[in-house]
């Protein structure tokens, strides 16, 4: 195995690390005596019992905080419900006890479940509706939750409360017994739960679920043209945030013996976001230490009378100041704090003549380390760069002899009563470039949407790679092998720009979720070849100098690049691009045309482009189609485009014309 | 060309992230009527909105009546006499033609006196509003918006009139009736700046134009000429492209 390959989990595998002692194996050392430490303060310190209570409840807030993080941060979806399934999670817990006697930790599988289950739920709402309806329909779940599960007796047990005998693991007096009277042992269970659960959150944060569940917050439709299934993303992010938030209310009911449904309740919900946003809604790291301090306050709190009644104000207060200081919470203090510390250990170690350890340059050391190994055995194709045979220019005689890529057949698009589309046909060969022009509002996005798979044709047939693409929605058609770049950029905002075109190989990494959150040597061996087909790319079209840069803030003209990289990674061997040109001066347009000219000659890729910049068009494709008021005008090769009377008259907007076509 | 009015000077403008003007320098005469045209995102609204001040150019320098207007907020540049009609008329179309011609006037509200004259004035333009000026701004016809529009932004006695796709949803004698209105309201002394989409109609309606692309300017000249010139279709459709010999120009 080599070292230098960023693992999610610093942890295990430590002894194969201790031959040599890198920066990364003294990082690993590290937190490994803050995970002894952490474990061992109750005993050491000579510190009160309720202190150690307040541990407790803190990993239990950290738990419900980054189910948070997973769900709200990562994939976008907010959820005010957050409550309700650690409710479920320590309900089930007590109703297992009571129907069957069965305690901790034998009822943990069933109880996590069974929260996970009614997240699904809540998610299939969530496919419906977004934003600020999404986070009213789920305070409408927390209140029917509240309502009608939590005073149900038959859930919640008689009396309105659920209490659970605290117990034994293992035989009373022998070996092994944890004692969970003993806070300090249950505190120990809850900080293993905690850890579980950012073990698990961090190990899909680095994987190919990780980066989809970004891609789906960043743009849903990028993601579904990457092949992503949007739907399955968002339940799965329901089902694993459910199950993180139940894993906190099993705990917290084996902890505390008993629940009461009020403890579950939307406000709890409310609590918990807070939490979270404290924290900074994207950090694992930083929600935990918000959780750490809400649970501190609580103490603080109850042993101080004069604060008595003033939780709200305070909490409601330390909320405002951290949205108007820090917007992205705890974690953005953290952020700062980091640059600097990066920055100093950066001079460090320039002044001792080392290269710097940053996390920037891991992916390439990553990537020399990898040659030489099993990355062959993987289930990554990486069909595009394997085409290298150059076609030759194609000239209009021999285009009928070219296989067909796309066509799309007597394509009408109506809305409502106004015909966006009408009866256009158009074909696409392999190995072209073919443009599809048009003045303003002619057609040319609807019809690119309806090939696309956005919108379906009223009528008409969209045939990709000759299969019957009609009706397919966007992520089936890129699973035939269409890739595609927007008008307006859609990168995924989270994501640095490696990671942007690391998403885009989902189709070639068959690895499953459930692999990434336990990262095996399979998923692991897929990342490493997915990565080391990006940096190709990367090489390809000159993006190292980026690779590594957040998105915003970067150079349009770069944007635009970093969006054609994306479509080329996924390996789709038909190209569309969406006004490619725009936005772009003269010598970025002109740069452009011999990027997409080498690429067709180096990959083999077959483009259609849409564009307003019709010089563009003209000087690279091969043939060109002309919208104009939703019907084709005109078809042929750019000199005889550029010399039909119709196409220009449309672009002058003749008025002789005009009355003719209207 | 008479004295100018307007003048800008390299100006740079961005769109979001976009640079949709770049280095663009032009020049309107007092009293001038001048047409801009180019392919779809070649910076026209972008050139508008940066004159009207509701994009704040990146560089260079707008000079109305010689003062460097660049940077001023749009409620001040209106003050200067520069009035814009957007794209899309962005009429307030619950209010009636008379509510929406009063806000047109909101930059003079506090010459109570002048209000009566300065509508009649405007309805002289527009004798068809005058018979809807109770009807609700949404409920007149695309014509009738676009008038009402033109009508609103000459309620602050502009000496410059920006137009943004003048022809927007209209039908071509609907718009030819609009440049003969444009056509009155330059003749009693304001200049006039027209976007548009018909390239033949508005160049056949204006002293000089300028073409144009990527955000910088093209072709400029007096539009007569222009028509005839064979670098205007080159700059839509690339260089090579011609009108077919025996076709009209």
């Amino acid at each position: 195995m080599n070292q230098a390959l960023r693992r999610p989990s610093p942890v295990l595998g430590i002894a194969t690390r201790f031959a040599a002692i890198t920066p990364r194996t003294r990082r690993s050392l590290l937190v490994f005596i803050a995970l002894g430490l952490a474990v061992a303060w109750p005993w050491i310190l000579p510190i009160p019992l309720p202190i150690v209570g307040d541990a407790i409840r803190a990993s239990e807030y950290g738990l419900v905080a980054v189910s948070l993080v997973l769900l709200t941060g990562w994939v976008g979806q907010i959820s005010l419900a957050q409550a309700s399934f650690v409710g479920v999670g320590a309900f089930m817990t007590a109703l297992i006890f009571r129907k069957f006697g069965v305690g901790f930790p034998y009822s943990l599988p069933l109880a996590v479940a069974s929260s996970a289950g009614l997240a699904v739920l809540l998610g299939l709402v969530a496919l419906r509706v977004r934003g600020l309806y999404l986070a009213v329909a789920t305070l409408i779940f927390a209140w029917m939750a509240d309502q009608f599960l939590f005073s149900a007796t038959w859930f919640v047990g008689l009396g309105g409360s659920a209490s659970l005998p605290t117990n034994v693991i293992g035989r009373d007096g022998g070996f092994p017994s944890f004692d969970l009277h003993d806070p300090r042992i249950f505190y120990v269970v809850a900080l293993s739960g905690l850890a579980l659960g950012i073990y698990c959150a961090s190990n899909l944060r680095d994987s190919k679920t990780g980066r989809a569940f970004f891609a789906v917050r960043g743009s849903e439709i990028a993601a579904a043209s990457l092949g992503m299934d949007v739907t399955r993303y968002k339940l799965l992010a329901f089902g694993i945030s459910g199950a993180v938030a139940g894993l906190a209310g099993h705990l917290q009911i084996v902890g505390d013996g008993s629940a009461v449904p009020d403890e579950f309740n939307f406000l709890r919900s409310l609590f918990f976001l807070s939490i979270a946003v404290v924290g900074g809604l994207n950090s694992l790291p930083g929600v935990v230490v918000a959780g750490a301090l809400f649970a501190g306050l609580d103490e603080v709190f109850f042993r101080v009378p004069a604060l008595n009644g003033f939780i709200d104000l305070v909490s409601g207060v330390l909320l405002l100041g951290v949205l108007l200081v820090y917007p992205s919470g705890i974690a953005g203090i953290g952020a700062t704090a980091r640059r600097h510390g990066a920055s100093v250990a950066r001079l460090f170690l320039r002044w001792k003549g080392r290269p710097g350890d940053g996390q920037g340059e891991a992916p390439q050391r990553s990537l020399t380390a990898v040659h030489g190994d099993d990355a062959g055995a993987l289930a990554v194709q990486t069909s595009l760069l394997d085409i290298a045979e150059s076609p030759a220019i194609v000239r209009p005689a021999d285009r009928m002899e070219r296989a067909e890529v796309l066509t799309a057949e007597h394509i009408t698009v109506r809305f409502g009563g106004l015909v966006a589309v009408d009866d256009v046909s158009l074909t696409v060969r392999e190995g072209e470039i073919v443009g599809l022009i048009g003045p303003n509002g002619a057609g040319k996005t609807t019809l690119f949407n309806a090939i696309s798979g956005l919108n379906d044709p009223t009528s008409g047939k969209v045939h990709i790679f000759g299969q019957d693409a009609t009706g397919m929605s966007v992520h089936e058609r890129a699973r035939l092998g269409v890739g595609r770049t927007f008008q307006l950029i859609q990168l995924f905002p989270q994501l640095n720009v490696f990671d942007n075109l690391l998403a885009a190989t989902h189709l070639s990494n068959s690895t499953g979720f459930l692999q990434h959150i336990v990262v095996t040597e399979r998923s692991l061996a897929a990342e490493r070849a997915c990565r080391e087909h990006v940096m190709e790319i990367i090489d390809r079209l000159k993006l190292g100098d980026v690779a590594h840069r957040t998105v915003s803030g970067l150079p349009f003209g770069v944007l635009r690049t970093v969006e054609l990289a994306r479509a080329l990674v996924t390996g789709a061997p038909f190209v569309m691009l969406d006004e490619p040109a725009s936005g772009l001066d003269n010598a970025e347009t002109e740069k452009l045309a011999e990027l997409l000219l080498t690429l067709r000659a180096d990959l083999g890729v077959t483009l259609l482009l849409i564009e307003h910049d019709v010089a563009m068009v003209t000087g690279v494709t091969d043939y060109m189609y002309v919208v104009n008021r939703g019907r084709l005008l005109a078809e042929g090769t750019p000199q005889e485009i550029q010399r039909n009377e119709a196409v220009i008259a449309a672009y002058l907007g003749q008025p002789s014309v005009v009355e003719v076509t209207a | 060309m008479s004295d100018p009015l307007l003048k800008l000077v390299n100006v740079d403008a961005f769109y979001g992230p976009i640079q949709a003007i770049r280095g663009l320098s032009l020049e309107v005469g007092k009293g001038e009527m001048v047409a801009l045209v180019g392919a779809n995102g070649a910076g026209k609204t972008t050139t508008l909105r940066t004159i009207s001040g509701m994009v704040k150019p990146a560089n260079g320098a707008i000079l109305f009546n010689d003062e460097d207007i660049a940077g001023l907020p749009p409620q001040k540049v209106v003050d200067r006499g520069v009035a814009h009609l957007p794209e899309g008329r962005e009429l307030f179309s619950t209010l009636t033609v008379d509510e929406n011609l009063r806000a047109g006037y909101w930059i003079r509200r506090r010459d109570r006196a002048g209000y009566q004259e300065q509508l009649e004035r405007v309805m002289g333009y527009f004798p068809i509003l005058f018979e809807r000026r109770k009807q609700a701004a949404g409920t007149l016809s695309g014509g009738e918006q676009q008038m009402l529009g033109v009508a609103r932004a000459l309620m602050s006695d502009p000496t410059l009139l920006v137009v943004d796709e003048l022809s927007l949803g209209l039908a071509p004698m609907i718009v030819s009736k609009l440049f003969d209105i444009l056509h009155e309201i330059n003749a009693a002394g304001t200049a006039v700046v027209v976007v548009e989409q018909f390239v033949h109609m508005v160049l056949a309606n204006t002293h000089r134009a300028y073409v144009l692309a990527k955000g910088h300017v093209a072709l400029e000249g007096r539009s007569s000429e222009l028509l005839a010139n064979p670098k205007l279709i080159a700059s839509y459709l690339g260089e090579g492209a011609a009108a077919p010999a025996g076709a009209r120009a």
